[in-house]
């Protein structure tokens, strides 16, 4: 069961320094594992490397659940919206949903 | 908008439709929304920019400012004064007219004004929508094109939409995320920034490739944390609230055993570290409480008599530190423009050197804002006289910068190193608009700021 990181991550560095089979990678907003690379520590440490240094805890193993609903997130946080002083109301930015997501990573790094 | 019986409008409606571009393009487009990145914008429009645009990562403008409100104290009255005799005043009268105190004197600081942290966050949109300045929120800036060029072509979101533009203004700030939080500082302490929602801070300058300093420690560390927080005013006894609602200030003596003296040298704004600050608790009246000290584990602030129920609005995890500022700090001339590979960056408020506070986060937004239009119109840019305080200031902060052990100063006009100096150079002569404003007519300057440079180019030919 290959391991993932979660939105938690910090980005601080420390489980790409140190996963020993070079899975760990920054994306564009947070560290990712590409699971086809990690094999768990297995052979190599007791207990999966990255889980243990995370500071933060972002590092677990792999839940779809988790996955399929990041890569459904359209935007972080929501979508960009514009003032324009001759609008008279706001308007949100057309991102094209789901293609334009910047959470399609997650999807793209568990691609086999 | 729906229209209120005064016949005043209100934003912030559900929005009803879509933007279906997916692009967009402006002469100027501002990188962060707070108070440098606006008075950056306000300053391209006055000058005669046709479409300028303020990228905003969080949902609303003002950064920081959200959450401050000291304008006024000190230097800074001078600042001010400057700035609207220069045609740059357009925030500060923002500030003036949401003031819920003015002339207020605290411990090292007189005639302060404290703006309303409620208030102030729509009337600054107000103001830049009256001036015809676009802004997007939401609306983190994730990559810088060049195209092969010198020049930056465009900037994009992080889902890819791309706003392209003519010259560019870094506004974005110094402060977070989570990882420098958590390096430089006590961890993330869940403040106004929002970095786990809107993504952390990212540094246009540095999305450039150029290389950024830090500021530094007394012990050796970097970066310095924010120097104040705030409280729920319900939170606190009646006694107290009136008493800041009287005057704008309340002091409240802390017991003898939580005196510590050595916290002082923690906090980012050096102003007000005075020895007021280590025996009483100061608080200010900004609509809510402004606690002027970095952070106070809250089992110790509910141990001073009156705030046995206090709670933190921000940063809401003021019991462990406050959010860490002076990350990245972009390599500058005196007109704010970043050093560089790309001839058409500027840069504004906290990127353009360790200054501390709205006043001076304003000011060299304008700057930058009115040079950034001079360079679209092939002009040479404007460097303020060091006869201003303003003008003054922003050589003088470069300059010590550059020098050994500078980086671990913080300069605002309020106090500290830089007020020293205004007092000696004469700059300081209390508040006492007419004379700065004579200053500003002396030196040949008055309402530069309004003079419409891209349109002047027109005329000549």
């Amino acid at each position: 069961m290959p391991h993932m990181i979660t939105a938690e991550c910090i980005n601080c560095t420390a489980c790409a320094t140190d996963c020993p089979v070079e899975a760990i990678s920054p994306g564009s907003h947070q560290f990712i594992i590409n699971p086809k690379v990690c094999v768990d520590c297995e052979g190599l440490y007791n207990t999966p490397r990255c889980a243990e240094v995370c500071p933060v805890g972002a590092c677990v193993p792999k839940r779809e659940s988790y996955e399929k609903k990041m890569a459904t997130l359209a935007a972080r946080g929501a979508r960009p919206v514009r003032y324009g002083p001759e609008a008279s109301t706001p308007e949100y930015v057309e991102v094209g949903w789901y293609e334009e997501s910047p959470f399609l990573f997650i999807q793209a790094s568990g691609e086999s | 908008m729906s229209q209120a019986t005064d016949g005043t409008k209100t934003i912030g409606v559900v929005p009803s439709t879509v933007y279906k571009r997916k692009s967009a393009h402006a002469d100027v487009v501002v990188v962060g929304g707070g108070w440098s990145g606006c008075g950056a914008a306000l300053a391209a429009k006055k000058a005669g920019a046709e479409r300028v645009i303020v990228l905003e990562r969080s949902d609303s403008l003002l950064g920081t400012g959200l959450v401050g409100g000291i304008m006024r104290n000190n230097g800074r009255f001078v600042a001010t004064e400057e700035m609207i005799a220069l045609g740059g005043g357009a925030l500060f009268k923002v500030c003036d007219a949401t003031a819920r105190h003015n002339n207020v004197d605290f411990p090292g600081h007189k005639h302060a004004s404290f703006y309303d942290v409620a208030h102030i966050e729509p009337a600054a949109r107000r103001c830049l929508l009256e001036h015809g300045i676009e802004f997007w929120l939401i609306a983190r800036v994730t990559s810088a094109h060049r195209s092969g060029t010198s020049s930056i072509t465009g900037v994009a979101l992080e889902n890819g939409t791309l706003i392209t533009g003519d010259v560019f203004v870094d506004a974005t700030g110094t402060v977070g995320g989570q990882s420098w939080c958590t390096e430089a500082g006590n961890g993330c302490v869940m403040c106004i920034v929002r970095c786990p929602t809107f993504g952390p801070r990212v540094s246009l300058t540095g999305l450039v490739g150029i290389p950024e300093r830090m500021g530094t420690r007394p012990d050796g560390g970097f970066g310095a944390m924010s120097g104040s927080c705030k409280l729920a005013k319900d939170t606190l006894h009646p006694d107290i609230i009136a008493e800041m609602e009287r005057t704008g200030v309340a002091m409240v003596p802390i017991p003898e055993h939580l005196v510590h003296e050595e916290k002082l040298g923690l906090k980012a704004c050096q102003q007000y570290a005075l020895p007021e600050y280590a025996h009483n608790i100061i608080l200010l009246d900004t609509g809510q409480v402004k606690l002027m000290t970095s952070y106070i584990p809250l089992e110790q602030l509910r141990q001073v008599p009156g705030l046995e129920e206090a709670r933190y609005l921000d940063p809401y995890s003021g019991t462990i530190g406050n959010s860490m500022r002076y990350s990245q700090l972009s390599p500058r001339d005196d007109a704010m423009h970043v050093r560089g590979p790309v001839d058409n960056l500027y840069c504004a408020g906290e990127k353009a050197g360790l200054l501390v506070g709205h006043t001076e986060a304003m000011a060299t937004g304008w700057v930058a804002g009115h040079n950034a239009v001079r360079y679209l119109a092939g002009k040479e840019p404007l460097i303020l006289p060091d006869t201003l305080a303003v003008g003054d200031a922003i050589t003088y902060v470069r300059e010590e910068m550059e020098r050994p052990g500078g980086l671990s100063k913080k300069y605002t006009f309020s106090g500290s190193v830089y007020f020293q100096r205004m007092k000696q150079k004469g700059l300081y002569d209390g508040p006492k608009p007419e004379v700065y404003h004579a200053r500003v007519a002396k030196a040949g300057l008055t309402d530069l700021f309004n003079e419409k440079i891209l349109q002047r180019e027109k005329v000549a030919v």
